[in-house]
């Protein structure tokens, strides 16, 4: 096939400054030894910028390691410590940087006084964040909100993760879940819970949330108008910086890029021939691989992996807006997330889709046989399945992979 | 005594009992987690047992699932789609890792049920968790009542409880009978009667097990051997711990959620709201897995702390633990837990998978054992 020149929005390009900015924060709050939180997953990130903390992502730290191609080095010594192949890849890297920081990327992620684990994308986490707080001699927080099932919430959208409705006994114990934690960063931080800054904090999330929302929604128009390597920055943002300045500043940016792109119907290629989902964690070793298809005249408009880094938010209701967060596909039962992402697929005007095994981790793995299945029973479309460790590539040779992905797009032909 | 122990293990091995109570019309739940308050279930008139696929030759599980799950949950699927469980009525789990959630949804579309239900359980204990946890078991108890058309009272509630806390103390009275210097009964023969336990009604069970509680005390000693304590994944292949004391050891106590996790304690029978008992005694009273601890504590130093509280009462000459690398809990907690446990006693690691490379296993549990003398 013909390989097509791609057209990126260029959402990469607006990142290097955003990142700039959150590591100038988190350097001047080191020099004034604010106090340092280690968190794993979709945590209710707002609350570092009320209180003033450093906050380090050990799985961000991995994918850049990734990114950068340390990330064997430190899991061939996760693996000299004696664990085992079939734990998640951020475990394997964070670790390995942790027990030999000399073959770890540099900048390391500065030591933490203690750890934030919740439970609304993996147990994992939780485990993780045991671990490296034993490491450290750290404290814990664990923020134990519950699983969702379909009596809980009724439906969700992948998106705006707006739900039908939310059992009153789960909101309202999410709620307390949230409070408690609010009191242990106060004994942190030996600081009260500043109303105004929470409102400020949770009203530039809002906006956030807003621009997050319509992005993911513009990137399902026709053609689809950007490259999942311009989404590759998506989850950082979504997850973990949240309430800041700079994030929201990001996503404003990208939003009038894509806004005017989609005004022009300008696609990331010429030419789309194929509109395929993808789903799992990006393979963080070669997101060339999204360009190697994307070439092939196959665009991704839609991603329920980057989804779930956004939400839509009410600061008037802070903490119940924080709560809601819980309804991800990565923490409902599978009819749910079935729901929310057929009727996404139906948008979105698949072809296809590939799915990423990730290795290790049993949330995205486990929920790639019933997507498949699904996608083909009510609409029709096909799936490839590829085993993707997101930080190896050793596992998966991004090779082998592209010769899977030209016979499935042969496929589709 | 050996007719005792085969009869306790054809209960489970050939599910005996179950197909009694569907002859007289009872209604079987499946349940999947140690976690999972069988009382509930059992106050409904119920007959919950606890699953554990039996066959080794899983195939048409990774249809569904990856295959570097671990073997329990891959199994147990393997029998529910082939058919194994098609005497069930419904099935219980309980949210207790990942693995657990997203084969409730698999279970759900695949194996099928006339009742399936999920259990949401709250990981990190403290008074907000508990009073969640209430909500949740009251939840529970509504919805078996309005499927299976009965009231479930607080009295029926009280006598579950009394049942179960019977059942748990005449199983840490069997345990007793492995403490003997030498002991009286192999680790082996008591997990078969364990895995009964699973498979049938609570109080047949405990009717049965006094009776071979009173004659395994006229019982000789075993010949004394290198005393083992074993600790690690759900075990219900009698093979596993035939094979390690098969190479010269007896198995004095193991702390499985197929053994002493899944008794190690009792549940108030006197509470004014029972369903709050039940929540208390399973959140913080039963002996973690590494699924939950105390808010801000560590799992895997509440584990520690069970384990040495025993070694030091029990003081045998050896660890063996078991792994499962396709376990979450057991991969993430068992570097910390050799590390602290070398501290303290001679420990072996042992990565177990089925068909049990039984050859190769034996290799390692017989230089360990020598080691010991």
């Amino acid at each position: 096939m013909q390989r097509q020149k791609l057209n990126l929005l260029g959402f990469g390009k607006l990142f290097g400054p955003t990142y700039k900015s959150h590591l100038g924060r988190q350097n001047e709050l080191l020099a004034n030894k604010r106090p340092c939180g280690w968190y794993y997953g979709y945590h209710p990130a707002e609350l570092n910028y009320v209180f003033d903390i450093v906050n380090i992502f050990p799985e961000q730290y991995s994918a850049y390691c990734a990114s950068r191609g340390d990330s064997p080095m430190m899991i061939d010594d996760y693996y000299s410590m004696g664990y085992g192949p079939f734990l998640c890849d951020y475990f394997k890297c964070s670790v390995g940087a942790i027990d030999k920081p000399e073959l770890a990327t540099k900048p390391l992620m500065p030591k933490p006084d203690f750890t934030v684990d919740h439970h609304s994308i993996c147990f994992g986490h939780r485990d993780m964040a045991e671990v490296h707080a034993r490491m450290y001699d750290a404290r814990r927080y664990s923020l134990a909100f519950p699983y969702i099932r379909k009596e809980d919430i009724g439906s969700f959208d992948d998106i705006t993760k707006m739900t039908e409705w939310m059992d009153k006994d789960v909101l309202e114990y999410t709620v307390q879940v949230l409070k408690d934690f609010v009191t242990f960063l106060e004994g942190v931080t030996g600081e009260e819970l500043d109303d105004d800054k929470f409102k400020s904090v949770m009203k530039i999330s809002e906006e956030t949330s807003k621009y997050f929302t319509e992005i993911f929604k513009l990137f399902m128009s026709k053609p689809t108008p950007g490259s999942q390597v311009d989404l590759a920055n998506y989850p950082f943002v979504g997850f973990f910086v949240h309430g800041s300045k700079y994030g929201l500043d990001y996503v404003k940016n990208c939003y009038e890029l894509i806004k005017e792109r989609v005004r022009r119907k300008e696609g990331v290629v010429p030419e789309e021939k194929f509109r395929l989902m993808t789903h799992g964690i990006m393979p963080w070793h070669t997101l060339s691989l999204y360009n190697y298809i994307e070439e092939l005249g196959a665009t991704f408009p839609l991603n329920p992996y980057a989804h779930c880094s956004a939400v839509l938010h009410d600061s008037n209701k802070p903490f119940e807006s924080l709560a809601r967060r819980i309804s991800t596909f990565c923490n409902v039962e599978h009819d749910l997330m079935l729901d929310a992402l057929i009727k996404k697929a139906k948008d979105a005007d698949l072809d296809g889709a590939i799915l990423f095994e990730n290795t290790g981790c049993r949330i995205v793995s486990g929920v790639m046989r019933p997507i498949k299945k699904a996608l083909y029973e009510e609409l029709g479309i096909p799936s490839l399945i590829v085993e993707a460790p997101q930080c190896d590539s050793r596992a998966m040779p991004p090779e082998r992979m592209m010769t899977q992905f030209d016979a499935f797009i042969e496929s589709l032909r | 005594m050996r007719t005792d122990i085969e009869e306790f293990y054809d209960i489970f091995l050939n599910s005996k009992k179950i197909e009694e109570y569907i002859r007289n019309n009872k209604k079987i739940i499946g349940t999947f987690c140690s976690y999972i308050p069988e009382e509930i279930i059992h106050a409904a008139g119920l007959v919950p047992v606890r699953l554990f696929g039996k066959t080794t030759n899983v195939t048409q599980a990774f249809s569904y699932i990856p295959n570097w799950l671990c073997y329990y949950s891959k199994r147990t699927f393997e029998e529910g789609l082939t058919g194994g469980y098609d005497f069930l009525d419904g099935f219980v789990f309980l949210t207790s890792d990942d693995t657990n959630e997203l084969m409730y949804s698999i279970w759900k579309k695949n194996v099928k049920a006339e009742y399936s239900y999920l259990l949401q359980f709250p990981f990190a204990v403290n008074e907000i968790s508990k009073r969640f946890f209430v909500k949740i078991l009251n939840k529970f108890k509504k919805s078996l009542e309005d499927h299976y058309s009965v009231d479930i009272t607080d009295e029926d509630l009280r006598n579950s409880i009394e049942i179960y806390n019977r059942y748990r103390s005449l199983l840490k009275e069997l345990y007793k009978y492995r403490f003997y210097i030498p002991p009286k009964v192999s680790g082996s023969d008591v997990l078969k009667v364990n895995l009964a336990s699973y498979s049938m009604l609570k109080e047949e069970f405990s009717d049965k097990i006094e009776r071979y509680i009173d004659k395994l005390s006229n019982e000789n000693e075993l010949p004394g051997k290198p005393r083992l304590y074993v600790t690690g994944v759900p075990i219900y292949d009698p093979e596993v711990f035939e094979m390690i004391e098969g190479c010269g050891s007896t198995i004095i106590f193991d702390d499985l959620c197929t053994g002493s996790r899944n008794f190690d304690f009792t549940i108030d029978e006197t509470a004014k709201d029972p369903v709050k008992a039940i929540a208390e005694g399973y959140l913080a009273s039963k002996p973690t897995c590494g699924t939950c601890s105390r808010q801000g504590g560590f799992a895997i130093d509440e584990r520690l702390s069970y384990i040495n509280e025993r070694l030091k009462t029990l003081n045998p000459d050896g660890i063996i633990i078991l792994g499962d690398k396709g376990c979450e809990l057991c991969a993430f907690s068992q570097i910390e837990l050799r590390k602290e446990l070398t501290k303290v006693k001679p420990v072996l690691y042992l990565e177990i998978d089925f068909p049990l490379a039984v050859e190769q296993h034996k290799t390692r549990i017989e230089a360990f054992i020598e080691s010991l003398s």
